[in-house]
Parts: structure tokens; C-alpha cells; sequence
């Protein structure tokens, strides 16, 4: 198709867009209003001032010239009308099934204005393409640089427009591959080429909406009017009003576009079930009751809209408010009598469907009052008179609802779709015109793509997209008190680090230095052990500079080499360097999980209900360091955990939730292999050259299998220390130890007698750098209390050890 | 986009649209107004239901021999589907009216379309007898 085609095809528009140009729309409207006014007004001067002897003959003239131009604009706004929205006769079933025409209004509105010398000026030139660069997030000044800016600019005829159908994101795709400065001047403001189109899209498709509410006169507009009459067949439900709650005062429903076909294959799902002549009751599982709410919804709106099949046609959705009923009731006899009423006049009503949150929360609570629901609700469940919509948690249900048989033969079951990040977007989209209204600010589009991906991410609770929507609902608040105008990637990256306190967006210039240094900041902790750290550093900075899998943990390592040389001390080192406190770390001690209930410790207890450890820590700090010492020790099977957890960087624990570990660092560690690690070194051989010999002993000995070693990003062999990093851990503990003994005002006189007895204390093979810390405690430490008790240190006093005074 | 006006001025468009495409986007406008009447008034459903009780009310006869019981019950019932069946009546005519109305009011504009010109130009004419006359 070539330019001159497509601005042929938006013609039609052209009229519209003609008119408003050189007759703006407001004039229109005001003239056409006051010339029927003064219509009126001559018409009845000449019918009651006819016959007094004035000039109001005049009036009559008036009348007809009032007449004709009122008329004349009547006919030329129909018209417009008409161009405008593509025929007059828009219905509520064309319009949501047949989406498909020519072309869009804001496309032709660009079209229409397009100097065909540089087509990427004009097309920022006009309102609705400034506002596809503004939800991209470019800031106004910047827009207007490039646009004046020198650049050789695009011809019309130059253009690859394909012979598909064209709308303005289409069309906006189509001018980004032809510009080259375009490209240039969005990349400069960090907007890729898929986040350019969805701005356009998004700007689209609110002209589009826009657009659809200005037609009065379509069957889509005149529907939402409602009818009256509808509930005088059916029933008053007095005591339901008192804790029946209609669904759409709890649940925004307005706000849905039922249009976007997001939970479609649910709600049809719903709608089937309700459809049939008995037992038409539904369950929708799931963890967020927060979807079960949207789905209900989304299938109300579609009843309120006429548009739902004729059997549900006319109902209502209300919700029982349990919570309320089983307070206001103590007595059994009383609270069965109350439920009863409610059923039978829902019953009697004969247009309500019954929506039941909790419906395990429900059971449960009653039975402590020793109602049977199930049995209870069984007869109504049965039957074809009342429909009832019920949700649960997965674990509820497999715990609850599954163990009654009379109520889960009842119940389809309607189970979510998961969503991730991307097929979130529509529904944050949906939610932002009414937020923003609220807040008084604007979304760019990345900004949401940012925040979709975040939650998806960073947030380990919940599921997409009710964690998404939380996050859509928290942020505004926050962007209005900082008064930010228009909400942009690094704004909502910057609010995803104060929430969880981990550093997601951009790296800045102070964490750059940081991570590029990152080995230096490591040593500052850690003695030697060069392998291990340069091996840590390189892989943070694959993972902060956004190349690493999203689907695995941040990054993992399994630490092999004997105690005390540092192992754990890098662990925490890394924890504060990456994380910012060496308290972000969750610590497991896996020689404690080796017998048979291991599994059911770390990951919980289905029979019992309990949660599990690991579970419950990490979700409690889904953001760190994971360390597993003396992994090799853990049972066979809480191996087999950590092969799922490291390979796919999610476990689901015994009650059926899933848990996050895609923001952890794991690293495990392990004495396995220790005496030949010794061995190597004693022999004098290089350590890192021995490493395929050592592993493969490990394997030998099925320490661990290779598939779990292969699943770590790194294994890193820690050598035992040397007197020389003997010497400069003896110091760096020492210095510990006058800091402490400087609080009293004491000054500890670190000289080489001290170090050289550390050393030597820390040559043990079987502790390492362990054992000088216990010498510093049971030599050092008392020698310092003896001299202090005994007067001999006094404050203000230096302190210094002889080697004599330390036993051999 | 049903037709395409390819180059036509303004004028000849409009002309070409009052008697063609926009004439025929009259009689889904007209038929829309229409439709929402019977909507509005719910025709279907108030038709469907004429003889049922108001809002369900009524009592339930319990069956036997009580004569009292079946006599009383026969009362209510009859009575809240009189009431039912009044209402429903009143609303129906309100609705018929408006449905008529509208259907009046829509072959009056539709004159007004067909005669377009000839009223455009006849009220021109008229207005200027008034000044010059």
C-alpha cells in the first residue's frame, strides 16, 4: 500500500477532521444551541405580538432564518458524526465482535495533518502523537528538542506500509523502522522499539474508548441505561439485604474492559456452569481471592451489559457477607435458622446468584459451632433454583472442600490461569485512567511494563496480577506525595528498592563503582582465596547487569574446602556487599536434615498442615544470601529439592504454594573432598588444576551426584590458608578486639608476638582460621581480663602481649 | 467503512451521504431509539411475566382440607398477581406510548430528511419575503 492509498482510505474522516479545523466542534455546538433558542424566542414574539401594530413581522422572517441555520447545522453534525465514528449505527454486538475497519480515527487524524515531507515531525506535531511520546515516558522539553531538531527527514512515499490492515500503533511501528534519528533519539531516552508501539497502542485504544462513550446514540451507550421492571418477577430477600451485599458496591466493576479478552476463557467457564439447569455452581480456586473477584466481575458486567446468554439474563450477584452473619450469631440453632432464611428467600427471589468467599473459611467457622454446612447447603446446591459461586485457596481446598464429598460433587471447579508479567499489562492498563484521575499524574507505558515485571519478580507473595495491581494501587500515593507529573521507569524502579530494598532499575553510579569493585570490597572481609572471590564477583555482575536467566536464583555456588577458611565469612560478606547487611542472610545448618522428616521440616507438613522452614523463611526474606552449610550432609531427597530450586528457581511447598527463591544468592557448602584438598597442597600441586580430580572424587564417593553439581552456577574450591593470610586474619581479628577493648578506653597494642602465636595456633589442619578465634577467646581474651582485674591495665592504659605470657 | 468518498468536495459528499449511506445510518439510529424503549420498559420480560405475583408474594397453600386455608391463600395470591398484572399493565402502556411517540417523532425527522432541500430553502425563501415584504 503506498502513502497516497492509505491517506485515500482515511478520507472519509478527512470531512470530520476538515470541519473541526476550520469549524471547531464547541463553536458548532454553541451556535446550533442558541440559534434553536432564538428560534423559540421569534417564534413566539410572531405568534403572540402578531397582532399589535409593531414591526414584528420581523419576528416571523427571524423564525425562518433561525430555522435554517439550526437545521443546516443539525444535518452538517450528523454528518460529522457519521464520518467520524464510521456509520452512526455502532451495536453492542458489532462493536465487541467485529473489531476489525479500515482504519482508526487518531491514525486518520494524524493522516489528515501530515506534511509529506518529514512525516516524523508531523506525526509529533499533532496532539495524539505528542501524547504517544509522552506515555512513553520522554519528557516535553526533550520532544520538542527533537522535533526542531536538524535531521534529514523522512519522505511519505518512502514508506513500507505492507498491504495489512493499519492503525496507528501500525503505523507508528512503520515510521520507527524508517527513522534512523528516531531510533537514535528513543534509545537516547531508554525506549526500545516494543515499548514505542505499546504507548501507541494504549494511546489507540483510549481514543478508541473516547470515541465509543461519545456515541449517545449506539445501541453499546443506550443498553447500560437500566431497565426497569426486571426484578418486579422476582422476589424481596429481606434478611439476604442485611447480609447480602450487592457485588458490584464491594467490587469496582465499571472499571473492567471485558473487551481485552483477559479471563475470557474463564468467565465463558463460569457463565456454562450457571447456565445449566441444576446444580449450576461454581468454585473458582485459587490463592488470591482478588481473581475470584475479578472473574465474578468481569462475568456481572457482562450481564449488565445484556450481553450475557438468556438463562442468567436479568441476575444479580450477591455476595454473602459471612463474616458479619457469623458474628451476629452465637447459638447454633439460631445462626442454622438465620442461614436457612437466607437461602430460602434467595431462593424465592429467584434472581440471585449467591457468591460465597471463603467457602472453606465459611465451613470451618460454622463447624466450630457445630453446623454441618455441607449438609446444610446440599439441597440447594442440588437444585436448579439457586446458583452459588464460591472461592477458596488451593491448600483450603484440597484440605477442606476435598474431604467433603457432598460438596465437592457439587461444585465445578474453575481454576485460574496463571499470568505473568506480560499478559498482566491489559489488565494495570485497565486500572490506570481511574488511578490517575485520583492522583493527578500520569503512567508512562514502560513505567507499567516496569511495574508489571517488578511484581512479577520482586514480589515472592501472591500471584499476577493481584500482586501487579497492589503494587499499581501502592505506587500512587507515592509518586503524588513526591510530586511526580508523569510516572516513569526509573521512578517506579526507585519505589521497587524502597519497598524490598533491593536495587532493581538502572545501576546508578555509586552501586557501578560498587560492583565493579566488588572484588576489592570482598577482600576487605576476606583473607586469600582469590578463586573464590574473582568467581562470586563475576557472577553479580552478570546478574545486576540484567543478563542473567530470570528464571534461576540470583546466582549459585557450592563452596567446597575444609573449615575455617572462610567459607561462611564470604557468604556474609556477600550479603552485605550485594544487599547492604550482612543480616540478609538465611542460614541452615543441613546436618540437621538428614533423617526421613527432613523434607517435611524444610517444606512443611500437608497432614498436619504445618508450614515449613525453608518456606516460611525465605518468604519472610525472599531477598539474600541462602546458606547451606554442610550441604553433603542433608538427606537424599532435600538434595533432590535443591536440584528443582537451583534449576528453576521456585519450589511449591506440602500446602501448594509456590515459593520464590529467583532473588536469592544460594550457596552451599561442604567439607567433602577436604582431605584431598590438604593432600594437593601438601604435595605442592596447584589447587585449581587438581579441581576435575577432586570432583570427580566427590562424585566416586556419591557425595553428590553430578546432575546437582551441574545445576550450580559455580563450584569453588576454598585452599586452606597460608601463614600468610593466617598472619592477616590473626591482625584483622586483633584489630576486632582493640575496637571493642577501645570502647573501654583501652588500647591493645597489636605487635607479632600476639600474631605469631595466632598463626601458629591457626595452623591446625582440622579447624583453620577457626582455631584462631578460639585462641583469641581462651588465650588473648583472658590473659587481657586477668591483667584488667588485677589493676595492672587501667583505663587510659596501653596493653600490650609478650609471647611469654601466652601458653604454648 | 461502508463507502468510500474518494476525492468528492465537500459539498457533493454531503449530498451524496444525506441520500445514501447517512439516510440509511437514520434508520439504525431510529431503530436503536426504538430498540431501547422495549429495553427500557422491559417488553420481553414484563410480557413474559404478566400474570405473575408481585415480587413473589403470596402464601403457600399446604394442601388438604382446609377450606379457610385455600380460600385465604387463593385471596393473597390472586390478589398480588392482580397487583403484579396492574403494574406491569401501567408500565407496558407508558412504554407503548413512548414507543409510538418515538416512532412518530422518527417518521417526522425522516420527512425532514427527505424534504431536506426543499425545507432548507423554502424557510430561506420565507425568512426574505418577511424582511423585504
Amino acid at each position: 500500500m503506498t502513502f497516497k492509498k492509505l491517506k485515500e482510505i482515511s478520507r472519509p474522516h478527512h470531512y470530520s477532521l476538515f470541519l473541526d479545523k476550520f469549524f471547531p466542534r464547541a463553536l458548532r455546538g454553541i451556535l446550533r444551541k442558541s440559534t434553536a433558542f432564538l428560534a423559540l424566542i421569534s417564534f413566539a414574539f410572531a405568534l403572540f405580538f402578531n397582532s399589535l401594530p409593531l414591526y414584528f413581522d420581523y419576528a416571523d422572517g427571524f423564525f425562518f432564518l433561525f430555522i435554517f441555520i439550526y437545521l443546516l447545522l443539525s444535518f452538517l453534525e450528523f454528518f460529522y458524526k457519521s464520518m467520524k465514528s464510521d456509520g452512526l449505527r455502532v451495536r453492542t454486538e458489532e462493536s465487541l465482535i467485529n473489531k476489525s475497519k479500515s482504519i482508526d480515527y487518531a491514525l486518520s487524524s494524524i493522516l489528515f495533518s501530515t506534511d509529506e515531507i518529514d512525516i516524523t515531525r508531523a506525526l509529533f506535531e499533532t496532539k495524539i502523537g505528542m501524547e504517544v511520546l509522552i506515555r512513553s515516558g520522554v519528557s516535553l522539553q526533550n520532544i520538542k528538542d527533537f522535533i526542531y531538531s536538524e535531521k534529514s527527514p523522512i519522505i511519505a512515499s518512502s514508506l513500507n506500509l505492507g498491504n495489512d490492515f493499519i492503525n496507528l500503533a501500525a503505523y507508528a511501528g512503520i515510521i520507527y523502522d524508517a527513522d534512523k534519528s528516531l531510533q537514535a533519539f528513543l534509545s537516547q531516552n531508554s525506549i526500545n522499539k516494543e515499548e514505542f508501539i505499546g504507548s501507541a497502542t494504549w494511546v489507540m485504544n483510549m481514543e478508541e474508548r473516547r470515541l465509543r462513550k461519545e456515541r449517545f446514540w449506539s445501541r453499546e451507550n443506550l443498553g447500560a441505561i437500566p431497565s426497569i421492571g426486571t426484578s418486579w418477577s422476582y422476589g424481596m430477600s429481606s434478611d439476604l439485604g442485611k447480609y447480602g451485599i450487592p457485588f458490584e458496591n464491594v467490587t469496582n466493576v465499571s472499571s473492567l474492559d471485558i473487551e481485552n479478552g483477559y479471563r475470557d476463557r474463564e468467565v465463558f467457564l463460569l457463565e456454562g456452569i450457571l447456565e445449566r439447569k441444576e446444580e449450576a455452581n461454581a468454585i473458582i480456586i485459587d490463592d488470591s481471592e482478588a481473581e475470584a473477584r475479578d472473574i465474578v466481575g468481569r462475568f456481572l458486567k457482562r450481564i449488565k451489559l445484556g450481553i450475557s446468554p438468556p438463562s442468567i439474563e436479568h441476575k444479580n450477584v450477591i455476595e454473602l457477607d459471612w463474616g458479619s452473619l457469623v458474628a451476629s450469631y452465637k447459638n447454633k440453632s439460631e445462626l442454622e435458622a438465620e442461614l436457612l432464611k437466607i437461602l430460602n428467600q434467595s431462593v424465592s427471589a429467584g434472581n440471585i446468584i449467591l457468591y460465597i468467599r471463603d467457602l472453606s473459611g465459611l465451613v470451618s467457622n460454622v463447624k466450630a459451632l457445630g453446623i454441618n454446612l455441607p449438609s446444610l447447603l446440599f439441597p440447594y446446591l442440588s437444585s436448579r433454583d439457586l446458583p452459588v459461586i464460591a472461592s477458596t485457596t488451593t491448600s483450603d481446598f484440597h484440605f477442606i472442600i476435598e474431604t467433603i464429598p457432598t460438596l465437592l460433587e457439587k461444585f465445578e471447579r474453575i481454576i485460574p490461569n496463571k499470568t505473568g508479567a506480560e499478559a498482566s499489562i491489559d489488565v494495570l492498563l485497565e486500572q490506570v485512567p481511574s488511578i490517575e484521575r485520583q492522583y493527578g499524574f500520569f503512567f508512562s507505558y514502560p513505567s507499567i511494563l516496569t511495574l508489571a515485571n517488578a511484581a512479577d519478580r520482586f514480589i515472592t507473595y501472591g500471584e499476577m496480577p493481584g500482586k501487579a495491581l497492589d503494587m499499581l494501587i501502592e505506587i500512587a500515593p507515592w509518586a503524588s506525595e513526591r510530586k511526580i507529573s508523569i510516572l516513569r521507569e526509573n521512578d517506579v524502579s526507585a519505589f521497587v528498592s524502597e519497598k524490598t530494598g533491593i536495587d532493581t532499575g538502572v545501576i546508578r553510579e555509586k552501586e557501578a563503582d560498587k560492583i565493579e569493585h566488588l572484588e576489592k570490597l570482598l577482600h576487605r572481609r576476606i583473607v586469600g582465596q582469590d578463586e573464590a572471590v574473582n568467581g562470586i564477583a563475576n557472577a553479580i555482575r552478570r546478574a545486576r547487569s540484567g543478563i542473567g536467566n530470570p528464571k534461576r536464583p540470583l546466582s549459585s555456588f557450592l563452596f567446597i574446602g575444609p573449615t575455617g577458611v572462610g567459607k561462611t565469612e564470604v557468604s556474609k560478606a556477600l550479603a552485605e556487599s550485594f544487599f547492604g547487611d550482612e543480616k540478609k542472610m538465611i542460614r541452615f545448618d543441613m546436618s540437621e536434615y538428614n533423617g526421613p522428616e527432613a523434607l517435611s521440616q524444610l517444606i512443611g507438613d500437608f497432614a498436619m498442615n504445618k508450614s515449613g522452614l525453608l518456606a516460611s523463611k525465605i518468604r519472610d526474606n525472599p531477598y539474600g544470601v541462602l546458606l547451606l552449610d554442610e550441604f553433603e550432609k542433608a538427606a537424599p531427597d532435600v538434595l533432590d529439592l535443591f536440584l528443582q530450586i537451583l534449576d528453576e528457581g521456585i519450589f511449591t511447598d506440602a500446602l501448594g504454594r509456590q515459593v520464590g527463591c529467583r532473588n536469592l544468592i544460594i550457596i552451599a557448602t561442604s567439607n567433602a573432598g577436604s582431605s584431598l584438598i590438604w593432600e594437593t597442597i601438601r604435595s605442592g600441586s596447584n589447587l585449581s588444576q587438581s579441581k576435575d580430580t577432586i570432583v570427580n572424587a566427590i562424585i566416586k564417593d556419591k557425595i553428590f551426584r553430578p546432575e546437582l553439581l551441574n545445576r550450580f552456577d559455580g563450584i569453588i574450591f576454598f585452599h586452606p590458608l597460608q601463614n600468610r593470610e593466617l598472619e592477616s586474619v590473626a591482625r584483622l581479628e586483633l584489630e576486632k578486639l582493640a575496637k571493642r577493648l577501645k570502647e573501654r578506653n583501652l588500647e591493645l597494642v597489636i605487635n607479632e608476638d600476639a600474631i605469631n602465636f595466632l598463626v601458629e595456633k591457626g595452623s591446625d589442619p582440622q579447624f583453620g582460621g577457626r582455631s584462631i578465634n578460639r585462641a583469641i577467646q581462651n588465650e588473648i581474651e583472658d590473659l587481657i581480663a586477668r591483667k584488667i582485674v588485677s589493676g595492672e591495665a587501667k583505663p587510659g592504659s596501653k596493653i600490650e602481649i609478650k609471647r611469654e605470657e601466652l601458653t604454648k | 467503512m461502508s463507502e468510500a468518498y474518494e476525492r468528492e468536495p465537500f459539498f457533493l459528499a454531503y449530498i451524496k451521504w444525506h441520500y445514501g449511506q447517512g439516510m440509511k445510518e437514520f434508520f439504525g439510529v431510529a431503530g436503536n431509539f426504538l430498540w431501547f424503549i422495549l429495553h427500557f420498559f422491559s417488553f420481553k420480560l414484563l410480557l413474559k411475566t404478566l400474570f405473575a405475583p408481585w415480587k413473589r408474594l403470596g402464601e403457600h397453600y399446604e394442601g388438604g382440607l382446609d377450606i379457610s386455608a385455600f380460600a385465604s391463600s387463593l385471596v393473597v395470591n390472586g390478589l398480588m398477581r392482580i397487583v403484579g398484572f396492574v403494574t406491569r399493565i401501567l408500565v407496558l402502556s407508558v412504554g407503548l406510548i413512548s414507543f409510538v411517540l418515538m416512532l412518530a417523532f422518527s417518521f417526522f425527522i425522516f420527512i425532514i430528511w427527505v424534504l431536506a432541500p426543499a425545507i432548507l430553502l423554502g424557510s430561506l425563501v420565507l425568512s426574505a419575503t418577511f424582511f423585504i415584504v
